[in-house]
Formats: C-alpha cells, sequence, structure tokens
C-alpha cells in the first residue's frame, strides 16, 4: 500500500472537472435511474398539490409510464428534471380537474394531509397554513410549492409552469398577500 | 412576510415528509390502474446516510440492518454456503483457485464446503480482484469447513476523485449484519477545497477526495449548523462524484434539505474482492467545521 497522505485539490480538480458522466445503455435504464434519483421528491411535490400519497405516486407513475412508453425520446438528462416537473404539475392539474368532476358524481377520495382527519401531519400551524395554501387559485399554489418546496428560483418555477416569470412573481406575490390576510385572521 | 415563508416552508416540509422514502415503489412500466399499496423495498441508504452524522452509527445501522428482511442490494456475488449439503466428516480436496476472481473463487470453496478467509496484497501485475495465493495450495486434503486462505490482489494503487454531478440510486441493503469502521476522521485548517487524503488500512480501497472548491465555499457561507433532523437525503448529489472505477458508485448523499445544499458526504458502494456482502464507503464531512469520517460499512451473513 502507497501511503499518500493529504493532497491538495490544487492539482486534481482540472481533472475532476473534465470527468464525464457514465454512458447511460438505454433509454429504459436512464428512464430506471431518473425514477431511483427523483421519484420521491416527485411524489412529495405532487402530494403538496393533490394532497394524498396515493394519488401522488399515481400522478408520478403514470408521468414515467408515458415516459417509458415514448421510448427514446429522452436524451439529454439536463433537461429530464424540469421536465418530469413540468409534467408531474400537469398530471395534479388533470386529477384536480377530474375530482372536480368526481366530485359532483360524489366519489369520495382519501383526506388530504391537511386536513384534520390526517394524523400524519402534526401541528396544527402547519395544518392552517396547508389549509389556506389549498384555498389558493391552482397557478399560485404551484408556485408556492415550487418555490418553497423545491426551493426553485422564479425562472425555474417559470420552466416548470410554462408561464413568463412576470407571472411567476406576481402569482407568488398574491398567493403571499393571500395567505397573510387569511392567516392572521385566523391566529 | 418572512415569517410567513418560514411556515410555508415547514408545512410544506412537514407534510411532504409524510411520503415515506421506504414507501415509494419501484418504477413500473404499465400505468397503475389500481390505487393498491405496493409493498417497496425498504431503502435504507437513506437511514445509514442520516445515521452517520449523529454519534450512534453501529447500533442504529445494526438495528437498519436487522429490520429490513428483503435484500435486493447490489452485494456483488452474494454466494451461498452451499456447505450445509455436505457430510461433516468428509474429507475435501481443495480446488485449484489461484488465478480465479475472488467471488468465483469463494463461490467454488464454498460450495465444495469450505471457509475462507481472505488477506490482499498490491500487485500490479495481477489483475485487481484475482487470487494470487492460495492456502493450503490445490489438491490438499483437508476436513470439511476447514479455512483457505486466499490473497487477493488489489492491483495498483487507485486515485478516486470526488466532483461535481455524480449519478445516484438508491440501494436496499440487505439483512446482513454490520460492521463499521471508522478508518480515518479528519480534520482541515488549510481552507475548502483542500483535498482529504486517505491511504488505505487492509488494503480495501484508497481514496483521495478532492471537492469543488467554488460549491464548497458555497455551501460552507450558507449551511447553518443544524440539528441531524435538519439533514435528508436526497438522492442526487450536486458537488460529489466518484470516478475512475468500476463497480464504485455513490448511493446517497447528505443534503441540507432547506437549501439544498450537499454536505461533503457520500455512501459510497464498492466492490471489493475480499468480501462477498455488500461495501460500503462512507464520506461524511460538515463544510462549516470542515471535520468529517471516512468510514467502511462491510455487512456480512
Amino acid at each position: 500500500m502507497t501511503a499518500n497522505g493529504v493532497a491538495d485539490s490544487e492539482g486534481t480538480t482540472p481533472a475532476a472537472s473534465t470527468a464525464v458522466v457514465p454512458p447511460v445503455e438505454s433509454a429504459g435504464e436512464l428512464l430506471a435511474e431518473l425514477y431511483r434519483m427523483h421519484a420521491l421528491g416527485l411524489v412529495r411535490l405532487a402530494l403538496l398539490l393533490v394532497g394524498d400519497q396515493g394519488t401522488a405516486e399515481d400522478v408520478v407513475q403514470d408521468v414515467f409510464a408515458r415516459l417509458y412508453r415514448a421510448g427514446a425520446g429522452l436524451r439529454d438528462p439536463d433537461k429530464a428534471v424540469p421536465y418530469l416537473r413540468t409534467a408531474v404539475v400537469n398530471g395534479c392539474r388533470s386529477v384536480l380537474r377530474a375530482r372536480r368532476r368526481a366530485h359532483l358524481l360524489r366519489v369520495p377520495h382519501e383526506p388530504p394531509v391537511w386536513s384534520a382527519e390526517a394524523a400524519v401531519l402534526a401541528g396544527e400551524d402547519r395544518r392552517a397554513v396547508l389549509a389556506a395554501v389549498t384555498r389558493l387559485p391552482g397557478r399560485q399554489r404551484e408556485v408556492l410549492a415550487l418555490r418553497y418546496y423545491l426551493g426553485l428560483s422564479d425562472a425555474e418555477i417559470a420552466a416548470a409552469l410554462q408561464v413568463s416569470r412576470g407571472t411567476v412573481s406576481s402569482s407568488a406575490s398574491r398567493a403571499l398577500g393571500a395567505l397573510a390576510r387569511e392567516l392572521r385572521e385566523e391566529s | 412576510m418572512n415569517r410567513l415563508e418560514d411556515r410555508l416552508r415547514d408545512a410544506f416540509g412537514a407534510a411532504a415528509e409524510t411520503v415515506r422514502p421506504d414507501s415509494v415503489g419501484g418504477l413500473q412500466s404499465r400505468p397503475r390502474t389500481s390505487r393498491t399499496r405496493r409493498l417497496a423495498p425498504l431503502t435504507v441508504a437513506a437511514a445509514v446516510a442520516l445515521v452517520v452524522v449523529g454519534t450512534s452509527v453501529v447500533a442504529s445501522l445494526a438495528a437498519a440492518g436487522g429490520q429490513h428482511a428483503r435484500s435486493s442490494s447490489a452485494g456483488a456475488g452474494a454466494s451461498s454456503p452451499a456447505a450445509s449439503a455436505v457430510p461433516s466428516r468428509a474429507i475435501l480436496v481443495v480446488p485449484m483457485v489461484t488465478g480465479m476472481a475472488a467471488s468465483q473463487a469463494i463461490a467454488t470453496l464454498h460450495a465444495v464446503g469450505l471457509r475462507i478467509s481472505t488477506t490482499s496484497d498490491t500487485v500490479s501485475t495481477a489483475q485487481p480482484g484475482t487470487v494470487i495465493i492460495q492456502d493450503p495450495a490445490s489438491g490438499t486434503e483437508v476436513p470439511v469447513s476447514a479455512i483457505v486462505t486466499l490473497t487477493i490482489s488489489s492491483g495498483p494503487s487507485v486515485t478516486y476523485t470526488l466532483a461535481p454531478s455524480a449519478p445516484s440510486r438508491l440501494v436496499t441493503l440487505p439483512p446482513y449484519a454490520v460492521t463499521i469502521r471508522i478508518l480515518r476522521s479528519w480534520q482541515r485548517t488549510r481552507g475548502l477545497g483542500s483535498g482529504v487524503g486517505y491511504s488505505g488500512v487492509s488494503g480495501w480501497v484508497q481514496l483521495q477526495a478532492v471537492t469543488d472548491r467554488a460549491g464548497l465555499h458555497a455551501a460552507c457561507t450558507r449551511v447553518a449548523a443544524e440539528n441531524v433532523s435538519g439533514y435528508a437525503r436526497v438522492p442526487f448529489i450536486d458537488y460529489l462524484r466518484i470516478d475512475g472505477r468500476p463497480g464504485c458508485q455513490i448511493l446517497a448523499a447528505l443534503v441540507n434539505r432547506r437549501t439544498a445544499i450537499p454536505l461533503i458526504s457520500a455512501l459510497v458502494e464498492y466492490r471489493s474482492p475480499l468480501s462477498d456482502g455488500a461495501n460500503f464507503l462512507l464520506i461524511s464531512g460538515d463544510p462549516a467545521t470542515m471535520t468529517g469520517i471516512i468510514a467502511t460499512i462491510r455487512l456480512h451473513r
């Protein structure tokens, strides 16, 4: 064994930065890799939008299933994550639309995570905040989740929601204003 | 307004965490039609990564290893001993395994009912992972369950480099017992971005971690000292990558979940010719204090 001791980064950093990502053999493998890396985060994002884990998982599974069927469409891994985010947000919108229809037919769904029946979420304040968020219009809710849960920049949010940056910031400030009013009244 | 933003972050974070990492199932190629809950393989990588920040490393890991009964890990060459099928008084002839790959040699010896002890040597002429010496030699008659000592080439020394954008994946750890050896702890005072040098103990790995200076500087200035629960495993790595050796892969990194800034942390799985179980190398550090550990985690039956 050679004793190497402490090495300084000066000499080795350039080599590190030129290292390449190992090639991924197939689209299916890339997809599996993406799933392993991002499924949890995406399910959590979807949960914030649709309220229950089962539906959130369905949304994410469906997104990946569509990608899988689409086959070799996904070549650039850098674009994959923004794409997945957009697809999940769109999937959640469809679910919420379907729910509004279903509501007319009185089809029940699982109690959302922010409801009083959902014992999984501890803390009155959190529940109040989330409940207030769900009363916001859809886009404002999406902006809040992307900004304060995922911590995305306004530009990234704009890309995910396919709207302009101006729309993002105005939605965000309107949402925050509405929340501030509502939460102050409640407490 | 800031207070409201904090409340939002807190509420979102808490709601999101109601989705446990182990509850999200695997990728299915067809859309789901019913909402039946799947039995998901338990991903322990998160537990491992989290636990290491704390101090009760061994106990928690052992518990984690014990709880999770499903094994689908990439634990290379998990050869199941077939020794029990062999009558106990029998005399065996040691097969020839010199020159074989270690996993193959181990499987061969297990299959005839021998036990194995391994050691390693740095030999640049032999393929890494091949058996250089076996003791006793082939053809020797030994009782069942005798121990054959294999000397395995660890090849020439290898340098690992940590750099941005690692591919990562989650693993399910098999229900093996766990030993953790803290190989080295370090404290750096020479500034961010300096390398962490490590020279392998007992010839397992040689590791040299070099971190991205700019990224680490950003991390250092922004990561506040939070308690362990402030960190969550995010299966995505920004600043760390391990290159240069097949069979070596970063599995998880510790990331500050609020700021999404990774610590200098990585859980690395590597194939070792010395063990038939899964091997993990844990590199964990805190940029704020520039302290950390390198530990090997070996899982064995």
